[in-house]
């Protein structure tokens, strides 16, 4: 994007070059001349909103192409201060550059324009260090600071610990890290160890949100919430249709550990094992044997990893029942199941938008602290991955 | 497979603690504008939202003849035309639409009520609802009685051994303090209190709700939300249209009964109760109720010194020349029903003892908007010299209930200059600057709250009575007295003058909205 000095243009998305050492005072000019413009045009005044800090990191240039259409589309649900760091490349001369913008919005037709600012930080060679200490200085006060590292887990980065120590939450996505199953297990441990006190989220856990819902759901009927403790054989489907890569099944990994932390599943001797491209978790529960199977199979819809089906399974001398949820033909819905010895089969059909990955970063800009939850199924894992 | 009564350990940390069991909802006036535009629309939101169970179902009752078929595709055009999410989402549609069905059925007619318990027992054995129902009345308050009478003698009010029945009532309930008695006597020789959910939408409003959260989430406004910091507060809920059509209920209604007994005395509620022990049903309510009974009741002959009335007259109304409320369709030419009230109303606890709240209400105002304004008493010493023509403005704290939803305080500034300039200003805040989500209807909220059996949101009979108890003597007064001279404000204006005099006499003036 070519930079501007029009403020009509700042206001409207585009960069303006900026020197890091007056980057507030430029922000207070832009305002102030925004406000006089609007003044002088009779146009709807310019408002100035922020209700968080986020940090977005890019450990390279990969994927920061679209960062200026992703923030505008945040700012839509979250007025925030967005500060987005792009390390380049650390062999090269020691450089770091800025530019502002801010991103509006009239939320009605003759209401005030809201609009929220976007500092964009740029640096290579030595300077990249100094990404950190740049970027606290830069943010509003008071406000809770949520961390989007883009990449993966950095734990022993110098950088990365700095801005986690500077953050309330930390957003990582494990569908994009290199070796998933492997910094998956980096994260359960580093989480379990309380080595960081900023809350760490995944956005894999995030797409589990309606999954988890909608298995919680069979078990709200009191009648059906018995069958919890005699489930004996849960399997998951997930996304993996290169035969050839290996798959990424950390979703299914956490919906299992999930399931083993709230029903208090622990794992058994050879608790993990990988099985071709199939993985089993072996669990009990007062004597009662859990097998979990995390299958990769191919699916037309979504991306690798994504889950396509959950079964549970009770079968004991008393009868069976079988409670599922499987994705249908519409990429948008699923199919929730209960059969069973004596149960009219009870099937139906809901809404199943796990939404863009745009989308679940805004639902986690609702979140400020510790999700409990997520971080006991990150006990689990972690449990297993030292087996 | 047996009952369980341990909790759900799946459900820790989602946005619910629980979704609904599997139930029936049993419409009565399904073929009325309520179900179409907002109680389907809602129920399909919620399905949407997958908040509503496996086996959930609605029964729509109503005496036009009509097949299932035929009102699940009614139904799906309310959706397409009335639901805040649209399109219709089709995979959705169709499975929530299978759990649709229609008994077209006389309320009347005891036979009708036996064919709704065969239709229920079969969606209980083919659906597994569990034996779970809910009555909703979407029925003209005439019909009240009748359906509650006819479901007692018919066994469908009990809840079974293994399954729970409850009794969704819509406002007004009843017109006076003698008929809100007959009618909740009525109810409760068939239905338990705890089975009772009277719905007034207003409460479901998110920004009614959050009026409870800026009060009891935030340390710093308990200090001063009492007579020793507020000199008083206005309550507003203006309409800027006149009755639209509606005017042979009107004529039977008026404002204060349309909106001052229920509405705008839940807001009063909100802004003048003590904290509850807890967030639960029973504690809430509790607290409102004390407030309704610490309001000094007002004697009949001393309404005027209380209560003001105004009638429309044309006028005009967005740029558009409007009809006086007496020429508009359904109304008496020499109608004397108000269309706009202010109430004046005193809380004798510690608290609130000398701090009168102004609850007014009009039609064919000037705008449309729903405000508290709470205003606090001045500096305790004049310590700047302020010109006579720029008096101090007091300091003024408005929730804004809707639209632009949001809460403002107002403040004194000085204006920059080397001369002492006071100023007020305001400091904001605004919904939509910062939350870009759009809220729920007030229906999704309260319907659901219902199929969960929470009452919270809910008007608990002696909350009803207390508030009929309350206005009646009003109502009573004026209507044995004659009317100030009808239509007294033209539309499209604030008030009629009488309602300015009236707080003048205070010593206060109405905010300029």
């Amino acid at each position: 994007m070519e930079p501007t000095n029009d403020v009509q243009s700042v206001i409207k998305g585009k960069p303006k070059a900026v020197n890091v050492s007056s980057i507030e005072r430029e922000l207070t000019e832009l305002w102030r001349a925004a406000a006089e413009a609007a003044e002088e045009k009779s146009q709807p005044a310019v408002m100035r909103a922020c209700a968080l800090n986020l940090l977005v990191y890019f450990p390279n240039d990969l994927g920061a192409e679209n960062v200026d259409d992703w923030i505008a589309q945040l700012m839509e649900q979250h007025p925030l201060r967005a500060i987005v760091m792009m390390a380049g490349d650390p062999s090269g001369e020691s450089s770091l550059a800025a530019w502002i913008s801010a991103h509006c919005r009239r939320p009605t037709a003759e209401g005030k324009q809201i609009c929220s600012e976007q500092i964009m930080l740029q640096a290579t060679g030595d300077a990249i260090h100094e990404l950190p200490s740049t970027a606290v200085s830069l943010l509003a006060p008071d406000l809770p600071v949520i961390l989007w590292w883009r990449g993966d887990p950095a734990f022993e980065s110098e950088i990365f610990a700095k801005l986690i120590e500077m953050s309330d939450r930390v957003l990582l996505d494990s569908y994009g890290f290199r070796n998933p199953e492997a910094e998956l297990f980096q994260v359960a441990k580093r989480v379990k160890d309380r080595s960081v006190p900023a809350a760490f989220s995944d956005l894999s856990w995030t797409r589990l949100t309606p999954w988890r819902e909608l298995t919680a759901q069979f078990f709200d009927a009191p009648n059906f919430r018995s069958s919890l403790a005699r489930i004996n054989q849960v399997i998951v489907e997930y996304k993996a249709d290169d035969p050839v890569s290996p798959p990424n099944p950390v979703a299914a990994i956490l919906i299992a550990a999930w399931l083993a932390s709230r029903l208090h599943w622990k794992p058994a001797p050879q608790a993990y094992r990988v099985m071709g491209r199939h993985r089993v978790l072996n669990l009990s529960e007062s004597g009662r044997r859990i097998i979990v199977e995390l299958r990769a199979v191919p699916s037309p819809d979504g991306v690798a990893g994504d889950l396509v089906s959950l079964k549970l399974m009770e079968e004991g001398e008393t009868g069976t029942a079988q409670f599922s949820i499987s994705k249908t033909k519409d990429p948008r819905c699923a199919e929730t199941c209960i059969t069973g010895t004596g149960i009219n089969p009870i099937q139906r059909t809901v809404r199943m938008e796990v939404g863009s990955e745009l989308a679940l970063v805004g639902k986690e800009l609702e979140i400020l602290g510790h999700d409990a939850t997520y971080e006991e199924a990150l006990e689990i894992v972690d449990w297993v991955a030292r087996l | 497979m047996e009952a369980s009564t341990f909790e759900n350990p799946l459900r820790r940390g989602l946005r619910l603690e629980r979704t609904p069991e599997p139930c029936t909802v049993v419409i009565f006036g399904s073929s009325g504008d309520l179900t179409k535009r907002k109680l389907i629309p809602a129920l399909y939101n919620l399905a949407l939202e997958r908040l509503l169970p496996s086996g959930f179902s609605v029964i729509g009752f109503a005496r036009t003849e009509m097949s299932h078929e035929a009102f699940r595709q009614k139904m799906r055009e309310a959706v397409d035309t009335f639901s805040r999410t649209r399109p219709v989402q089709a995979a959705a549609w169709e499975s929530f639409a299978q759990g649709l069905y229609y008994l077209p059925a006389d309320f009347r007619a005891p036979e009708s009520y036996s064919k709704l318990r065969d239709l229920l027992a079969a969606l209980d054995r083919d659906r597994g609802a569990c034996c779970n129902r809910v009555f909703y009345l979407a029925v003209p308050p005439s019909a009240y009685m009748e359906i509650i009478r006819r479901l007692g003698s018919a066994g469908l009010a009990q809840s079974g051994a293994h399954g729970w029945t409850r009794i969704i009532i819509e406002k007004p309930f009843g017109r006076d303090l003698e008929t809100a008695r007959e009618l909740n006597r009525e109810v409760s020789q068939v239905f338990r209190e705890d089975q009772v959910y009277r719905i007034d939408h207003y409460v479901g409003k998110e920004t009614v709700q959050n009026i409870f959260v800026f009060r009891f989430a935030n340390g710093i406004f308990e200090p001063i939300w009492n007579r020793g910091y507020i000199d008083h507060v206005q309550i507003t809920a203006a309409e800027n249209l006149g009755v639209e059509g509606r005017g042979a209920y009107y004529e039977e209604a008026g404002v204060i009964r349309d909106m001052i007994q229920n509405h705008m005395l839940q807001l009063l509620c909100l802004v003048a109760m003590e904290a509850p022990s807890a967030f639960d049903a029973d504690a809430v309510r509790d607290e409102k109720v004390k407030v309704l009974r610490t309001i000094r009741p007002i004697a009949p002959d001393d309404v005027d010194r209380y209560a003001v009335r105004g009638q429309y007259g044309k006028g005009w109304l967005a740029g558009e020349p409007a009809l006086g409320y007496r020429l508009e369709k359904g109304v008496k030419p020499d109608s004397t029903t108000e269309t706009y009230a202010v109430v004046k109303l005193l809380i004798d606890n510690w608290r609130w003892a000398d701090v009168p709240f102004y609850l007014r209400s009009g039609k064919a105002l000037p705008k449309r908007v729903t405000e508290i304004a709470i205003q606090f008493k001045p500096a305790p010493h004049r310590l700047f010299r302020q010109a006579a023509s720029d008096p101090l403005e007091p300091n003024v704290l408005a929730l804004r209930i809707q639209p632009d939803e949001g809460i403002s305080l107002t403040f004194g500034t000085k204006l920059p200059s080397p001369i002492l300039r006071i100023r007020p200003v305001n400091m904001d805040f605004r919904y939509w600057t910062s939350f870009g989500s759009e809220p729920p209807e007030a229906y999704e909220r309260l319907l659901l709250d219902g199929l969960l059996g929470d009452s919270t949101l809910f008007a608990r009979r002696d909350w009803v009575e207390t508030a009929w108890a309350l206005i009646t003597p009003i109502l009573e007064a004026w209507k044995r007295t004659s009317a100030p001279e009808f239509p007294n404000y033209e539309a499209g204006t604030w008030s009629p003058k009488q309602a300015d005099e009236f707080i003048e006499k205070d010593g206060r003036r109405w905010r300029r909205l």
